[in-house]
Formats: structure tokens, sequence, C-alpha cells
């Protein structure tokens, strides 16, 4: 299965980082007797203030002005709400509050906060919600408020139909309908047949061909969703049953990664996926102003593997097969059955490893299996997925820092499933939470991502391409926003060429219910078909990867730190 | 025959508690609710798990299964389900909707296969060893080996895709319950829109009905009492009318009956590959998702189906068939 | 849909009966065994004989395997680095093409098989063991048994068949001792487990109508008036005489259970050897993507492979209930 947990709701977006769930932190439930909570704002001295200004022509879909009201419900709901995705970064907030007027809102943070931008990314109505702190049980059939150009006439399990927004103040103009239907098996084929104009689909082996039309065009980016394989180096070295996690020891990693030849791999399996492609290196990033020059790539030679081994006190036994103390580990490799291209690299790569030394055994079961039980549980050596990168890094710090190993300290609740423990790195990380100025910020990712290549803590990939596939002659003006993070939020720009009055858009995951703050709203398609089309925000992705003011603010906030 | 009526009837409720259990228990046991709800909701707090418990009745222990079935059944007879465990949504609307889309299916591919079907298997009986007749088989056996996914690909290509190319537009869709856009009710659209997912599982239907008709009248025709009338002088029309046909049609009766309480849930390729938002979709979300309170309430519809129609099943072919000796 | 056996009725006519008909038709030979006269009227069914031939062969060219194999399951027919390798179209060096990652179809093909039918062999064979002692005993003893086991079986087989399958795998695949034993939900063995849990109870069905026909009869009677004990009766008399059903119900196991096993496969639930072993069920389910990119080799292959196997096996069953029961027989 194709499939991909993909990133945090983009509306709340502060940072995920791997295909299962977002940032940690507990839910706030503010009952006194639930001891695991944290509750309500954060107290404190204020380290960090930033000043919205909101414009006055901004109202909701009846004409309600945006004011610091919804602001301030935003905030409550991503922090108050049981079961919510975002408490990360709200939790900082001790108010938000008027400045001036009701347009301009003050919020203020008791730490600092560097992935501000992320916050306030899609706001609720107040007066939509009957209660700002648990909005769980409202939005069950329909979201009935916009702010942006779009609204939402009807959502069903099989389609959601927009109408342009007569309320919209901004400069985006949208006109006839827009229709999203989910078509998770049939994307290609209903394109074809014209029964949808546009789908973004993931990118298998074949698919090239299978797009081949000559009324179908095909536009390739490459996004943030990237694949690699993780080593678990257990919990302080150990797996569940106390024994040794042979990852857990450096030699044996770096033996590892320099007896696989990357460059054929990325030859044999993703070639036939995107015949352009590169292979990754940069360790759990896509490239761009975070990836640091010279790390990872295809390190291939069993001679260099030969000697980090052997200085680590492993030697070959008789049957060839790297041995430390006489005892040959045996590496469990666990994908999702069903997954083709996993499937495949498994094939390929477990015998060349047998040929180098390696005793890898393929331990895989079901997606369910997979990604609820293997992963969180660390029952694995070697783990193969993909990941999304959003466009800023604080998703690397929940997943990387070391004090993120779901132990007791944390309540099993910690995200750095691959038990990797690096001071320098883990310092990095947490200073960059905190850093707001972007180019020191920059310079803390790109040292943790460094300590990543020394320890030899994974082995990048692949970045998946985005693409976008559209028929020529039904509609027109889609190719703007592709690569965004967002996906293809121009849709105001998109022209209907058939004259049947609306663009149709087939997905291939269909959330399965409507709320923006629980677990629903906890995947890509949730954003790419009703988040982002409905709810204004502060900050937009732009296609390359930045962040932008959106039409709902005078200016770029003001940001202050004490 | 009243009696046995009686006896089976006053079994149907012990039939179905029994079963539901069993199925309890499958469920508790294979998908590990607690689990499943703590994975869809990776923030929940303690309470909030607690209160999971409680409403859908997961208590621990063999006595505790049994004392959860009960709560369980209770708040299902009075209409009081326990919501999912994604999004908090009620359960009842889309199993209803999935309910409705794969009957519509199923009953349309099961109808054909009944009249289609049962038509070819009489006609194959008639002239055994001919022509008509090792088509007929040679069919049916074709049609039933193919699996669906096959035969599901290659309409859509045909009919939808490349037909498209030649005409200019597509003489059926790829997918869905109507074409995107559409709202309300509308009878032609709904009708293209299933042709070909019924003709998918009509291949199956047809197969599987015109087999079992052409053995069961061939039975029938070669058997003693025939040979009887026959030799007594009765036309060989009348023999075809009065006799055989009734008398083939008693196990054919059966087997719709058993087939009715197995379509429901019965189509989960065809409706996945046509993206018909039917059982079979439901089914495959809520076992991926694990997820207990939209399990269960789809388990005990299809279980009671099938017990039901079981019955009537027995109690139709035990009236029809004067040779059942009836304990 | 259910393969019910409701309705089949078995030939009452006696041995003596028979060989009567027999001498006034002319017949010079003197005593001809049932067990004959069901090879003749098997032998005079075309289409089952030619199939037991081609059956044969299939079976044998793929226990030849790896004589009649051209590459190993796993093995490329070339290193990626002298080329792609990889969805190659049918050519002189791999006969039926290659698939994703540049292996021999033909010879994943006759790999596939060989476990496939394995699979099927031996699930059909536990289902047969389980079915046929339950079936017969119950068909026999009557009374309460009979009718619990056949309620139950009733229910089950009515079933839609996959929901009832991955709820089953689901609580396999839960209870670690079970796991421990059979293995786990993506191997060859946990599956040859689930699929008996399902095959039983229709050979138990099957068996406990011909043991319901059969146990009226004459030598049945005798071997209670001599003191025979149940099991006794069903060893010695019930089962050499139910040849005929049991053999078509292990026919219909084996294709019964390869045809599951792809239908498992498509969900992403069947087996994952993780080593590049295959199967037929799992070649045909990857092959829904090859067609719809155009690599039609990919799918036409396997597809044949299956339908060759599941046709002449439905035949030869075909030929079977021709065999053991001439009412049923095409020709008059």
């Amino acid at each position: 299965m194709r499939r991909t947990k993909g990133a945090k709701a983009l509306a709340f977006a502060v940072g995920v980082a791997l295909a299962l769930s977002a940032c940690g932190g507990s839910d706030s439930d503010s009952s006194t007797e639930d001891t695991t909570s944290e509750g309500g704002a954060a107290t404190g001295e204020t380290a960090m203030t930033i000043t919205y200004d909101i414009v006055d022509e901004a109202v909701w879909e009846d004409g309600s002005p945006i004011t610091v009201a919804d602001f301030e419900c935003t905030w409550q709901a991503a922090l108050n709400t049981p079961g919510s995705l975002g408490t990360t970064g709200y939790d900082k907030i001790s108010t938000v509050a008027a400045g001036e007027s009701d347009k301009q809102v003050v919020v203020s943070f008791t730490d600092l906060y560097a992935p501000y931008k992320g916050l306030f990314g899609g706001l609720i109505k107040k007066a939509a919600v009957a209660d700002c702190n648990d909005i769980s049980a409202d939005f069950q059939t329909s979201i009935n408020y916009s702010g942006t150009e779009w609204k939402m006439e009807s959502w069903s399990k099989d389609q959601v139909v927009y109408v342009p927004n007569e309320s919209y103040w901004g400069p985006r103009k949208a006109s006839g309908k827009l229709v999203m239907v989910p078509k998770v098996e049939n994307g290609i084929a209903a394109l074809k047949a014209g029964e949808v104009d546009f789908i973004y689909p993931q990118f298998y082996a074949g698919i090239a061909d299978e797009l081949a039309d000559p009324n179908v065009k095909t536009v390739i980016e490459y996004g943030g969703d990237f694949e690699g394989i993780y080593m678990n180096q257990g919990v302080e070295g150990k797996d569940a049953n106390g024994n040794v996690r042979e990852f857990s020891d450096a030699a044996f990693r770096e033996g590892f990664y320099k007896s696989i030849d990357l460059d054929a791999l990325f030859q044999q399996i993703y070639i036939p996926i995107a015949p352009e492609g590169k292979l990754l290196a940069c360790g759990p990033m896509i490239p761009g102003k975070y990836c640091p020059e010279g790390i990872f790539g295809n390190k291939y030679s069993l001679d260099d593997a030969a000697k980090a081994l052997e200085d680590g006190g492993w030697e070959k036994d008789a049957s060839g097969m790297w041995a430390k103390d006489g005892v040959v580990p045996e590496v469990q490799w666990v994908i999702n059955t069903g997954n083709k291209r996993r499937e495949d690299t498994q094939a390929y790569l477990i015998p060349l490893l047998k040929e180098a030394g390696f005793n890898v055994v393929p331990y895989n079961c079901d997606a369910a299996c997979y990604f609820q039980q293997r992963l969180p549980g660390m029952d694995y050596d070697l783990a193969m997925y993909i990941s999304t990168a959003p466009p800023d890094p604080a998703y690397l710090v929940p997943a990387f820092a070391g004090d993120q190993v779901p132990t007791e300290a944390n309540e099993n609740k910690g995200q750095n499933y691959q038990g990797w423990v690096n001071d320098k790195a883990t310092e990095a990380l947490k200073n960059s939470d905190k850093e707001v100025d972007d180019d020191k910020r920059t310079e803390l990712i790109k040292e943790a991502i460094v300590e990543m290549d020394k320890d030899y803590m994974m082995i990048p990939l692949f970045q998946f391409p985005k693409s976008g596939a559209y028929r020529t002659d039904l509609v027109g003006d889609v190719e703007g926003q592709l690569n965004n993070y967002a996906a293809f939020n121009d849709t105001y720009m998109w022209k209907d060429l058939n004259g049947d009055g609306q663009v149709v858009i087939g997905a291939e995951q269909w959330p399965e219910c409507l709320n923006p703050i629980t677990e629903c709203a906890n995947s890509s398609w949730y954003v790419w078909t009703v988040g982002q089309v409905l709810a204004p925000g502060a900050y937009r992705t732009t296609n390359d990867g930045k962040y932008e003011v959106t039409e709902l603010l005078k200016s770029e906030p003001k940001v202050e730190t004490k | 025959m009243k009696r046995y009526v009686a006896r089976r009837l006053l079994w149907l409720i012990p039939t179905l508690l029994l079963v539901t259990f069993l199925v309890y228990v499958a469920l508790r046991l294979g998908t590990d609710p607690v689990e499943s709800y703590k994975r869809a909701n990776a923030r929940a707090s303690k309470k909030k798990i607690q209160q999971y418990i409680e409403l859908n009745g997961l208590y621990d222990g063999a006595f505790g299964y049994v004392r959860g079935y009960f709560k369980w059944l209770g708040g299902f007879l009075t209409g009081d389900w326990a919501p999912s465990i994604k999004g908090r949504t009620p359960v009842w609307p889309n199993l209803k909707d999935a309910l409705a889309n794969s009957l519509r299916l199923g009953v349309t591919a099961s109808i054909l296969g009944i009249f289609v079907g049962n038509l070819f298997g009489v006609l194959a009986a008639l002239r055994p060893g001919r022509l008509r007749d090792t088509a007929v088989n040679t069919g049916a056996l074709i049609g039933l080996a193919i699996p669906p996914f096959v035969s599901a690909l290659l309409l859509q290509l045909l009919f939808s895709i490349y037909w498209q190319k030649w005409f200019g537009y597509s003489l059926f869709p790829t997918s869905g319950v109507y074409p995107p856009g559409h709202q309300g009710f509308d009878l032609p659209l709904m009708l293209k829109h299933m042709a070909l997912p019924v003709v998918v599982v009509a291949i199956q239907t047809i197969a599987s009905y015109s087999r079992y008709m052409r053995s069961s009248l061939l039975d029938v025709l070669n058997s003693d009492y025939l040979r009887t009338a026959r030799s007594k002088g009765i036309s060989e029309r009348q023999v075809l009318l009065k006799h055989s046909l009734r008398n083939a049609l008693i196990p054919v009766t059966t087997l719709i009956f058993l087939d009715i309480g197995a379509i429901v849930g019965g189509l989960i390729i065809t409706e996945g590959l046509f993206e018909y938002p039917g059982m079979g979709r439901f089914f495959l979300v809520a076992y991926g998702n694990g997820d207990f309170p939209q399990l269960m309430p789809f388990m005990v519809i299809i279980v009671g189906s099938v017990v039901v129609f079981n019955l009537l099943a027995d109690i139709v072919y035990a009236r029809l068939d004067p040779r059942i000796k009836l304990v | 849909m259910p393969d019910s056996t409701r309705g089949s009725s078995l030939s009452k006519r006696s041995a003596a009966t028979q060989a009567t008909t027999d001498a006034v038709a002319g017949l010079t030979v003197a005593s001809v065994s049932p067990r004959r006269m069901a090879y003749m009227r098997f032998r005079a069914h075309k289409a089952a004989s030619v199939s037991v031939v081609i059956l044969a062969f299939l079976v044998i060219y793929v226990l030849m395997s790896p004589l009649t194999t051209r590459y190993g399951v796993n093995e490329q027919i070339f290193d990626i680095s002298q080329g792609k390798n990889y969805n190659l179209a049918p050519r002189a060096e791999a006969w039926f093409g290659t698939d994703s990652i540049g292996r021999d179809l033909y010879s994943r093909i006759i790999f596939g098989l060989r476990v496939s039918l394995l699979l099927g062999i031996l699930a059909s064979a536990f289902s047969l063991a389980v079915g046929v002692a339950v079936g017969s005993y119950a068909g026999l003893k009557g009374g309460r048994f009979d009718d619990v086991v056949m309620r139950l079986t009733d229910v089950f087989l009515a079933f839609p068949f996959l929901v009832a399958l991955l709820v089953i795998r689901n609580v396999l695949g839960a209870v670690p001792w079970i796991t421990a034993v059979i293995g786990e939900p993506s191997s060859i063995r946990f599956l040859v487990v689930l699929f008996t849990i399902f095959g039983w109870m229709g050979v138990a069905r099957i068996l406990r109508a011909q043991v319901m026909a059969l146990k009226e009869r004459e030598f049945v009677e005798a071997a209670r008036a001599a003191g025979a004990t149940n099991w006794y009766i069903i060893r010695k008399h019930l089962i050499p005489n139910s040849t005929g059903p049991i053999l078509v119900a292990l026919s219909l196991g084996v294709v019964g259970v390869i045809v599951s096993e792809a239908t498992l496969s498509l969900f992403g639930y069947g087996p994952s050897p993780g080593d590049g072993a295959t199967s037929l069920g799992l070649l045909v389910a990857e092959s829904k993507l090859a067609v719809r990119a155009g690599y039609w080799w990919l799918a036409l292959y396997p597809f044949a492979a299956l339908l060759l196997v599941t046709l002449c096996v439905s035949f030869i069953g075909d030929g079977l209930r021709d065999a053991f029961d001439p009412k049923q027989s095409v020709e008059q």
C-alpha cells in the first residue's frame, strides 16, 4: 500500500516527524484529577510576544469580522480539546489578548519559540463552536464557516463541494464550483476517462507509463516526502527483553552502512519510479537550506566496512558472517506487507547483505501492525518508511532529541523511535526550538544533522516526487503550486475548460471525519481537501518551501523578545 | 411442519446470541479495542481512555467478556450505539448508507443470476452432452475461475477508458455512486454507475446458478420416478413442467436464500475496485483502524442476516421437498 | 458463492442391480466393480481426462524445478549495473519477461506454483482429515452432536468469506502462543492453518450428507449387528465408499485456497516472506498494478497459470462427480 500517514494538519502545523503521530505533548484535559495533563495556559514570565494586525476588511462568511476572539478560540481549542493534535507551541502561550483594538492580537509566550510561523495557520471561528475549550464534538457533518475564497456547500464520505464565498475580502477570486471526490483505487483510470480533472498521486514504479496519454499532462516536482531505512538502537542499547540491540554498536552501524551500494540500490528501486531522481543525502531532511553538504550518500566500500567493524571488535566467523564474541546477530528488518517497493527492496538487498556478512531476516507485518505496534514499540532492528518534512524543521526535535526516546521519564510518549542519543545533537536541537534568528537556527539544525551522519544513524534513500496530473482538455492553469508542502492551494486560479461549471479533483485518501483539531485532521489529504481550503491563517507556505504572510494580516507580525 | 418451524424459531434466539457472542470474543481478542483506541487518539488522556472502556464495556477476564457482551447487547438493541473511535462519528448513518449501497449491487446481481443463470442451467440440462450444455458448463467454469478484480479491470479499461478514446465519451464510469458534483437522487445516473460493478458480480452469480440448476435438473430428469412417469406415457412437456422443474427448484431455492444472506459484506473486492461505498469499504476501514464500535454492529448485522436467511432456507426447503422427513 | 452440496443425491443402485442392467444390455463382462465403472465413466468425460493429463504434466514440471526453471526465484537476469533489467517485455533471456526488479517471471511462476500447490494440498489435506472425521461422525451418530455441528457450520459457511477470513486471521495473530506455533501472519505456515480452519467445514458437510445416505445400507446394519463401533464403521465402510465426494472436495479445496490467497494478497494481508519467495496468488495480486501501467506480461502469464490450474481441477471435479454419480452423467 502506498499510503502514508502524512503531516499534521497544516492549519496547526508545528512540526511532524514520523509517519505516525504528531508532536508530543500530553492532552490538556483540564480536569484536576488527571495527573498526566498539563492543562491550560502556560504560566510564567513573558519571554516573547508576537503582534498580529488583522486587516479591517477581514470577515467571516456571514460578514462578521475576524477578530482577536477567533485567535483566542483557536489557541484554546488546540490546547485544551481532548485528543487535540496540536498542543506543541500553543502550550507556551500564556495569553492571547487584544492590542489597540480587537483587530490587533498580542500573543504572549513564556518561552522563546522559534517555529511560531506554524501557529495560527488555520483559524477557528469562535461563533461556530459552543465551547472553545473542547471542540471535539463539533463539525460532525460540515464546516459551516469560512474566511477564504471558498465556502463548503456539503461534505460526505463521497464528495465535498465548495462554492465561492461571497463575503471574502481578499484578492483570490473563486468562481464556479470546486468538487473533490475520493479516488483511492481508480485515480488514474478516472482521470483518463475524464471523470476527474486533476489528481495528485503518490509515485510508484510504472506510474509514468500508466499516466501516458495524449490528454494528460504530468508535472513532477520534488516535495517533502522522503524514504529511508532507520536503525533501531534500542532503549539504552537494549530491547524490551533486555537483549542488546546490535545497532547500538557504532562500529556495526558504520560497517553496515558501508556494505551497501546505495547507488545500485537507487538504480534498481527508485529510478523506475522517478527517472530523474537522485539519492537523498540529507539525513531525515530534504534538499534545501537545512541540508548540510557532504554527508550521507553512497559510501560503499567493503574494505572500509571491514576496517570499521574490525576496529570495533567484530570479526568474520567461519561462515563469513560478522560476529562479536562468536555471536552473529540476527537483524530483523520490518516493512508493511503489500508495499511492493519495500518488498522489492528487501528481496534485492537481503541476499547482498548476506554476502557482505550480515544475517538480515524479514520481520514483516501488515500496515496497522507496522505503524501502530512495531515502530512505536521499537520492536525492530531495521525499518523502512516514508516521512514528511514540513517547511519548518521543528519536526526534528521530537523525533531525534535524546530525551525523546520513549521511556518512563516521558511516560513512553516520546517519539524518538530509533533510540538515537547524541548529546551534541540533542543540545543543538533543543536550542533550535528557541532560536528566533533564522540564520543561527539554520546552523543549529545543520549541526544536528551532521551528528546524524557521523553516527550513521540512518540510511536516507529517496525524496519522493510530488506530481500533479491533469487533463489538458478539461482544466487549465493548475501548475502554480504543485511543489507546495500545502499542495494545490491556488484552486481559485484554475480554469474550467470543458464548461461543466466545476473543477473536479480526485483525492487519493479521504479523511474519515471533519474535525480540524483531532485525529482525523492528522493527514495531508485532510489538509488539502478541507483544512487549507476554508480556514484563514497568519502564514501560508509558498511553492519554494517558505512561509509568507497572508492577506489576513496588514504586515509581517512583530516579534519582540525580552 | 408447524412443529418443525416452531422448533427452528425457538432455536433462533439462542443461536443468534451464541454466534454474536463468539463474534464479540473474536473481535475483542483480535482487534484489541483499547490499543486501537489509543493509537487512533494518540493524545488521549487516561480519563478519556477509561471513558471509552466504560462506554464499550471492555472489561477484562472471562466474566468480564460476558458482562461486556450483555452491556453491548443492551446498547445495541436500544439503539444507543457507541461512536467510532475516530472523530466520534455516529456509526449508524454510515452503516445505513453502506448497507443500502451494497444491497443495491448485491440484490441486482443476485436477481440477474437467478433469472439468467437458472435459464442457462435449464437450457443446458435439457440437451445434455450437446453444444449448448458444453458451452454453458465451460462458460460457467471460466466465469467462476476469473478473479473479480481481473474482470473489473478489463471492463473498466474497455468501457471507460478505451471507449472514451474511440468515441469521445465513456460509456460507463469507472467508479462512484454518482458523478462528481452531483447531489440528490437520480435513477438513470445511478444505474449507469451501477452497471460495471453489477456485471462483475453477475458473472459470478450467473455462473454459479447455471451450474447449480443444471446439476439439479439433470439429477431430477434422470431419476427413477420420472422414468416411471415417462413409461406411463405422460408427455415430455408435462414431465418437464409439472415434475422436473418444481423439484429441481427446491435445492436452488435454498441456495437463493443462502446467497442473499451472504451478499452483504461479500462484495469487498468489487466495491473497492469501483469505489462503491458499501459494506466492503466500511469493513476494510473499520478493520484497518481496529474500530470496535463500528465492527461489532457490522458483524452482528451480517451474522444476523446469515442466521435468519439460513433459517428461511431450511424452512422453505422443508416445505417444498416432500421427501424430507421432519423430526 | 457457496458451493453447497444440498441436493446432490447419490446413486442408490447397488452393485447387483448394476450388473443385472449390464447383462441385460448385452455386456459379456461377468461382474464389474463400482470402482471400475466409475473409472470408465470418468474416462468418458473428455474434458476431465484431458485435464488430468495436463495437470499431471504441470505438477511434474513444477516439482522438477530447479531443473525446469532458468533462474532462481529471487535471481535477477542481470545486474542493474548492466542496464535496465526491470519490467522488460518477453524476450530470449526471459521468456515471460521480467518483473519490477528484474527477476525472470517464467521461473517465478514455476516456483510460485510450487508454493501455491503445496499450500493448497496441505490445507486441503488437513481440512480433509478434520472434516472427514467430524462429518462422518456427525452423519452416523446424528442427534444433538449432529445438530450443533450443522448449525455452526451452516452459519460459518454462509459468512462473507473475506470478512470471516480477516477476523479469524486477527484472532490467530493476536494470541502469542498460537503465532509461536504456527508462525507469523505473513508466513506460509500461518496460511495453511487459516485455510484449514475454513476448509474443514465444507468437507464435513459433504461427508455428513454422504454418510447419512449410506448409513441405511445393509453393510452398515450388518456391521452394527456384529457389534462394530462407530469409528470402525467409519473407517472400514463409510470412508472407502465416499471416495468420490472426498476427491471432489480435495480438488476444489486446492483451487479455493489459491484464489483465497490471491484475494488476501490484494489487500496486503497475504504472505510476505521477504526473501523474494513468491506464490501464484502473490503474482496474480501484483499484476493489478502492472496491467494499468501496460506491463501486460506480468498479468497475462500468472493469470493464465491460475486459469489453467483452476479449469483443469474444475473439470476433474466434474468428471469425478459424473464418475461416482451416474445421474449427473452427460451421456445417457
